[in-house]
């Protein structure tokens, strides 16, 4: 997490409240920024990673008999996994209800060096994955004193910039396999529940600590995929290049089209529209926060 | 979604909800009966076919999946609420989702040199759930006559019945089409999720009140198991019989093994039992249900 916009963040907001001490008037606006990670995965998705089957097959008397086995490996952080941090500004309705918007960004953990074990396949997956998204979201508060009160915080999460790409490279004897996919997203809606506790430290300025959960499905729009092939046959490397664009949308034509340009490498180019997946970007964590009054 | 995450939302909230023990006098019961219908279902998963078969260069074709997901539907319910104190309220909700049938198909004309004149694919998806429901509600603000409440639960879901078909055709240049009708029948154990709902309880008739509330039901749920069953069909028959066992670990060796036994006819039958990485199913919804409530005084 970059330290240095949080604290030029929390500088300003104490500049603000300084300028606001000698207000007396209840104030009903303020803002507030924070920071946080969320850990705990709560079925976002994941990625396995498959090796080759390996298997016998016997045959007799109008009888086959198949056995076989495969090794898989699995991410271990699931998408929405990774820190979190934002501002925003809130309104005060009455002494129980506030109405807010946040600005969030969610910087997802890296998934690297996923190994396949025990195959004669070897390889890697990489991932990145970040959300920038807008939570407008209303507060209750639900008990407390002049000095601290919980309170329940339910939130819409539109995310305005999602990005997820990952890599993946494979190889078997002299063959390689290299992949880099990245998705693109429109706009997509999630949710955000929170229960907090906030400390009043002065007049103006809050702190609160929360426990929060980020559920964000999200759909992409369109994937472009590469994908690069070697392999070695009798000492010569042929290579092959394939360009995969991929248009999502619920229902439609397939509209499959394909070229190929032969040389070393061959270049394939292909798109086609097809179904978006679902993507989970789930998790629950702790944030942490202040909130600064402002004298309006 | 794990119990761990949940439990301290809820124990937090019947912490704070004993300070309140000494407010102004309540029921002391509520018995509660609602009805609501899953409208969205963010995230889903619904009937997707296992295999897109014949989309090439050259093939031209269609498809249409389903714009909902497994938790659309309608639900009822019903159960009781203890009010502590003047905001907040436990409670315990037995729910039942009659899930919907989704469907979703596509058809594909591959190209004329694979003198295959279409392939089709037809499937449906249906999920019901049983889940217990307890809760904390908090009124966030009261009038006389009326009040706004919000809510956090956990979802027990103690029953998950889902299935899904898939039917493909193959319709050749001059041959019998080919057909295979597969029906995977999958099991579940206990299942955890999170309900967060707000709503707004009104005065109808002396004990007699009513509401209107609007619900977010996250549940993801792993099936432990998946049983295929299924016949594929052209001048013989091919019985199908598939048991998956879905292997929890996050990483590891799968097995598959199988038994296919030829019959006098050219078909026959195929057995097999196997093992997977495990999967994660998602069942959300929103859901906008009314409702009513007696008091016991």
């Amino acid at each position: 997490m970059r330290s240095k916009p949080i604290f030029l963040s929390i500088f300003l907001l104490f500049l603000f409240a300084q300028q606001s001490f000698s207000q007396d008037k209840s104030s009903k606006i303020s803002i507030n920024v924070y920071g946080g990670y969320g850990f705990i995965n709560t079925a976002g998705d994941y990625f396995t990673m498959n090796g080759d089957v390996q298997g016998t097959t016997t045959n007799s008397q109008g009888m086959s008999q198949t056995n076989s086995t495969k090794a898989y490996n699995r991410t271990k952080e699931d998408l929405g996994n990774g820190a979190h941090m934002g501002l925003g500004v809130s309104y005060a309705l009455n002494k129980f209800i506030r109405i807010g918007i946040d600005a969030d960004y969610l910087t997802g953990k890296k998934n690297t060096s996923l190994n396949i074990p025990a195959d004669t396949l070897t390889g890697a997956f990489n991932s990145t994955h970040s959300v920038l998204s807008i939570i407008p979201n209303i507060s209750f508060r639900l008990l407390g004193s002049s000095k601290y009160h919980i309170y329940n915080t339910i939130g819409i999460v539109e995310a305005v910039k999602t990005k997820f790409d990952y890599s993946y490279v494979a190889s078997k004897e002299e063959a390689t396999t290299v992949s880099t996919d990245k998705y693109k997203y429109g706009l997509n809606t999630g949710f955000k529940d929170a229960l907090g506790i906030q400390f009043g430290i002065t007049k103006n300025v809050e702190v609160f600590a929360e426990l929060s959960g980020y559920f964000l499905s999200a759909s992409p729009t369109s994937k472009n995929e590469v994908l690069n092939y070697s392999s070695v046959t009798n000492g010569v490397t042929s290579n092959q290049v394939v360009n995969r664009n991929i248009s999502y949308s619920n229902s439609g034509s397939f509209n499959y089209q394909q070229s190929t340009t032969s040389g070393n490498p061959t270049v394939v180019n292909v798109s086609y529209n097809d179904e978006a997946p679902h993507q989970h970007f789930y998790s629950v964590g702790l944030n942490a926060g202040i909130r600064v009054s402002l004298p309006y | 979604m794990k119990i761990k995450i949940i439990l301290p939302i809820i124990l937090l909230g019947i912490l704070t909800a004993s300070a309140s023990f000494a407010q102004e006098k309540q029921p002391l019961f509520y018995f509660k009966a609602y009805a609501g219908y899953g409208l969205l279902t963010p995230g889903s998963d619904g009937p997707y076919p296992t295999s897109v078969m014949g989309v090439e260069n050259g093939a031209t074709g269609t498809y249409s999946y389903s714009k909902k997901g497994m938790g659309a539907g309608f639900n009822d319910g019903f159960g009781i609420e203890k009010p502590i104190g003047k905001i907040f309220s436990i409670g315990l909700d037995v729910n039942f989702l009659h899930g919907k049938a989704l469907t979703s198909s596509y058809t594909v004309n591959p190209p004329p040199s694979e003198n295959i004149n279409w392939i089709s694919y037809a499937g449906s998806t249906t999920c019901s759930i049983t889940s217990f429901i307890p809760n904390v509600s908090a009124n966030v603000f009261q009038k006389h006559g009326y009040s706004v409440y919000t809510r956090l639960g956990i979802i027990i879901a103690s029953k998950i019945n889902h299935q899904n078909t898939e039917n493909y055709m193959i319709q050749s240049t001059g041959t019998i089409p080919i057909t295979e009708n597969l029906v995977h029948v999958s099991k579940y154990g206990t299942e955890l999720g999170l309900n967060i709902g707000a709503g707004t309880r009104f005065n109808l008739w002396g004990p007699l009140k009513g509401t209107v509330e609007i619900s977010d039901n996250l549940l993801s749920a792993s099936p432990q198991s998946m049983h295929e069953s299924g016949v594929i069909t052209e001048a013989y028959r091919v019985y199908v019989d598939n048991y998956v066992t879905y292997l929890k670990s996050n990483s590891g060796v799968t097995t598959s093994s199988s038994t296919a036994v030829a019959n006098d006819n050219g078909g026959g039958s195929v057995t097999a039992s196997n093992t997977a990485p495990s999967l994660t199913l998602h069942m959300n919804s929103i859901v906008v249900s009314v409702g009513l409530a007696f008091a016991i005084r």
